[in-house]
């Protein structure tokens, strides 16, 4: 093993990540996000879940939640990058299409994943769990809560602010950071 | 998309700074309609960019760029209806289709019959027996025709094509060489043609743009611009008298390069009598002559600098 064999492999990422805004996030930014969505969620579970006595629901409702958001700003992210991705991004650009309408397409689409997404999940908490949020609604609307029913809307609709506007905020970031940074990367590289 | 004007594209004082490196210089130049314009220039001389500012993908700092006499920074919308672009150097999404791609490219575009439409391009650019596969599984070539077939699919009034033969064997190259004009002389299309390939250049455009350094150089015929270097090589297989060949062009102080009994002389093409006549009247004794005109491919190296054979 040759010292400056070694030295070369670490040359080659010292160099890349003093110029890679992506690098650089992953050692000081998601830290951060990681510490803030988890620290929160932690403080919730022992200020409010745990006291109420069902961790069950709390948990899986703020999972759907999480996918919910999570697909909404992934599928985004993924749909415009992969256009940068298959070299096909300037054929679009280079077309009558405008801005608003790529973008709205994209959002279109995955507004549709994000419901199909969300109607599976459902469709499985169901059958695993016996819990339905549709029906949980119905009660909410009707003042016919059950214990469980009425701790998940509670936990979608009130308690879980805090935890969804971080998973939101950290995953919108993310869609939007990465997009932003891969395509004017390639743009200014083009 | 009915204009008054008699150029398809007009570019005026067209100039692109990033931070202090200007890339392109004030440049102005124009496509008339139905024809052919090659748009030439060494690696950094500033094509990528002023094609991408004729794209809109790229903002000019400053200077027009108008089609059919409209800006296109006004009408993009409108005017992107009627061009289009296609270069060996993109691609289209790679888990698509041939059709898929052309049919969801129809929809880019205000197309009457967009199924027709992409049938004739598949057939066109030859793509009916790949039609159904995935253009991940495409050959560089089988690529470079369906970029094609991608930037006649809106049948565009004006056309940029980057280097369109590039991977393409001679057959097809020449087959979408001899497709581009008769589709030019039908239609009346204007196109801006980029390539490296000289003799294709000359074969195909009417005239040429050299670009070099981010500033028009040269704006002619490819066979004027060839004319101008006035300098024509002579070469010639010696039999007897090779240091005398050489004396001569020492003495005459032109350029030779020697290699066994073969000698090449750089001289200008007026002094091509005079030179043989000396030839004849020093009693040397060749077997083989010819002589060399300069060609496009000399007038761009000679401008480039990367050959003294000619000044342009």
């Amino acid at each position: 093993m040759a010292l400056h064999r070694l030295l070369a492999v670490l040359l080659r990422q010292l160099y890349a990540t003093r110029r890679s805004l992506d690098r650089l996030t992953d050692i000081f930014y998601w830290p951060t996000i990681d510490l803030c969505i988890w620290g929160l969620t932690s403080a919730y579970f022992q200020k409010f879940a745990l006291a109420e006595g069902n961790i069950f629901v709390t948990i899986v409702s703020g999972l759907i939640l999480w996918i919910i958001l999570y697909m909404a700003s992934n599928s985004i992210a993924i749909t415009i990058l992969a256009d940068l991705w298959d070299r096909n991004l300037m054929n679009v650009l280079v077309s009558p299409l405008s801005w608003t309408e790529w973008l709205t397409g994209n959002v279109m689409l995955s507004l549709i994943k994000v419901v199909l997404s969300f109607l599976f999940t459902m469709g499985l908490t169901l059958l695993l769990f016996k819990i339905s949020l549709f029906s949980t609604m119905a009660l909410f609307n009707t003042s016919h809560c059950t214990t469980h029913s009425h701790q998940l809307v509670d936990c979608v609709y009130y308690n879980r602010i805090n935890f969804a506007l971080w998973h939101a905020y950290s995953n919108i970031s993310m869609g939007t950071r990465s997009c932003c940074v891969t395509f004017f990367g390639n743009l200014l590289s083009a | 998309m009915p204009s008054s004007t008699n150029f398809a594209v007009e570019v005026n004082s067209l100039t692109k700074r990033f931070g202090t490196f200007e890339a392109v210089k004030g440049i102005s130049f124009n496509v008339p309609k139905g024809k052919i314009v090659g748009f030439l220039g060494p690696n950094g001389a500033g094509k990528t960019t002023t094609i991408q500012m004729l794209l809109g993908l790229l903002i000019p700092s400053s200077g027009t760029i108008s089609y059919f006499g409209k800006d296109l920074a006004t009408h993009r919308q409108e005017i992107m209806e009627k061009v289009n672009f296609s270069s060996t150097y993109i691609s289209m999404p790679w888990r698509l289709t041939i059709k898929e791609c052309l049919t969801y490219t129809s929809f880019l575009y205000k197309i009457n019959n967009r199924r027709k439409r992409v049938e004739e391009v598949i057939e066109t650019f030859r793509l009916q027996d790949l039609q159904h596969k995935e253009v991940a599984q495409l050959s560089e070539g089988q690529r470079t025709r369906l970029m094609l077939a991608k930037g006649f699919v809106n049948h565009p009034e004006v056309l940029l094509l980057d280097e369109p033969t590039a991977s393409m064997d001679p057959e097809s190259a020449q087959y979408i060489r001899d497709f581009i004009q008769s589709y030019r002389k039908e239609h009346d299309i204007s196109i801006l043609f980029t390539s490296h390939n000289m003799p294709e250049v000359e074969d195909i455009c009417d005239d040429v743009i050299f670009i070099n350094g981010g500033e028009v150089i040269a704006h002619d015929t490819p066979e004027n611009l060839a004319r101008k270097l006035d300098i024509a090589r002579v070469s010639l297989t010696v039999a007897d008298g090779l240091k005398r060949v050489a004396a001569i062009c020492e003495k005459d102080k032109l350029p030779y390069t020697v290699n066994g009994r073969y000698i090449k002389i750089d001289l200008k093409e007026k002094a091509i009598p005079d030179f043989l006549k000396k030839l004849l009247e020093k009693g040397i004794d060749y077997t083989e002559i010819s002589i060399d005109k300069p060609n496009l491919e000399d007038f761009f190296l000679a401008v480039t600098g990367k050959n003294n054979h000619g000044t342009a």
